[in-house]
């Protein structure tokens, strides 16, 4: 099946890709850069996912939006509709894991387009999510933290210690050692 | 040992719809309906699938032996709707999309005269998703 993926450059989208590419046909990312930080829908920032497609080699359909709610998921829907249009897919693939937010108004552009919508990642453990990106040699580097004791993480390239690290302060502080609750943003260096 | 039988069409969906299952149980094995030659279990769990997926009610023909299993059975989702055709049951269009009442809903058919929930001797169905924050009815179907 022709896909696109809602990619934002990030570990989950980037994890979501791989998964798809193994038994689907990826034909265009679908980027949303918004312009709130503080989007439930969309991830920021998005430096470079123009240089991460050409890396990839999958086309990219990128569009910008202000980030106000419902706003967004307008402009969402309009950049699947050029996807549909412009490559000729039959459904999308996201990085969700955890919030029925976003994968509820996913699906529900999906269903209005009348397309197929792909969660691979879906309910997947924080902690097996980014030990699977260790596993497939993923380069994720931490972009942005927001939580108590993972200011010294910026800046780093995930692997066995600072998964390690997570999982401590998984324990101490209650965070999401995948940044599921917007602790970290992250960047996969191809 | 739990059979889960997958509905999924597409092989991805399996990540989605049955994996999040798998994720709670121990002693498990999952077979695709499509390829079941004989159950030997005495659990089985139907899981669901994706909103525009409605493959299975094509071949619900392959579903015809639930009638006379003596095991217990969870259908969720699709799950429930194939219960309750092998139990004789209509479905009737319902789409409902989203968490509604500490519910997680994806689905395009109800069985017809019932809600949530459909219980009858061995069988149970649910319609909405309990691997979504109503794991402990996956967790009391296998204990």
């Amino acid at each position: 099946m022709k896909l696109g993926v809602l990619f934002s450059g990030g570990k989950d989208s980037s994890l979501a890709l791989f998964k798809a590419s193994k038994t689907d046909e990826i034909v265009v990312l679908i980027s949303i850069i918004s312009k709130n930080e503080d989007s439930y829908m969309f991830h920021t920032p998005m430096d470079n996912v123009e240089k991460q497609s050409k890396k990839l080699n999958i086309p990219l359909i990128k569009v910008e939006t202000l980030g106000e709610k419902e706003i967004e998921l307008e402009d969402l829907k309009l950049a699947i509709k050029k996807a549909i249009d412009e490559y000729s897919i039959e459904g999308v693939v996201t990085g969700a894991v955890e919030s029925v937010y976003q994968s509820t108004r996913i699906q529900k552009i999906c269903d209005s387009l009348d397309i197929h919508c792909f969660n691979p990642l879906w309910q997947m453990d924080q902690v097996e999510l980014l030990r699977e990106l260790l596993k497939n040699n993923f380069k994720v580097k931490i972009v942005k933290v927001a939580g108590e004791g993972l200011d010294n993480l910026k800046d780093k390239i995930i692997d066995e210690d600072v998964v390690n690290e997570l999982i401590k302060l998984k324990e101490k502080y209650g965070i999401n050692p995948a940044g599921e609750g917007g602790e970290m943003e992250t960047e996969v260096i191809f | 040992m739990i059979l889960v039988i997958s509905v999924c069409e597409n092989k991805l969906h399996e990540e989605e719809f049955v994996k999040p299952v798998t994720d709670l149980l121990e002693n498990y094995k999952v077979v695709h309906y499509s390829e079941l030659k004989e159950v030997k279990e005495d659990k089985i769990i139907i899981c669901g699938t994706a909103l525009k997926d409605n493959s299975y009610l094509d071949h619900l023909d392959k579903f015809s032996w639930l009638k006379n299993f003596k095991g217990k059975v969870l259908g969720i989702c699709a799950g429930m709707q194939i219960i309750g055709k092998v139990l004789g049951k209509e479905l009737e269009e319902d789409k409902k999309i989203g968490f509604i009442d500490n519910k997680y809903y994806l689905h395009s058919f109800k069985v017809k005269g019932f809600g949530d929930i459909l219980e009858k001797n061995n069988f149970k169905g649910v319609l909405f998703h309990p691997e979504i924050r109503n794991k402990e009815i996956i967790k009391e179907f296998v204990d």
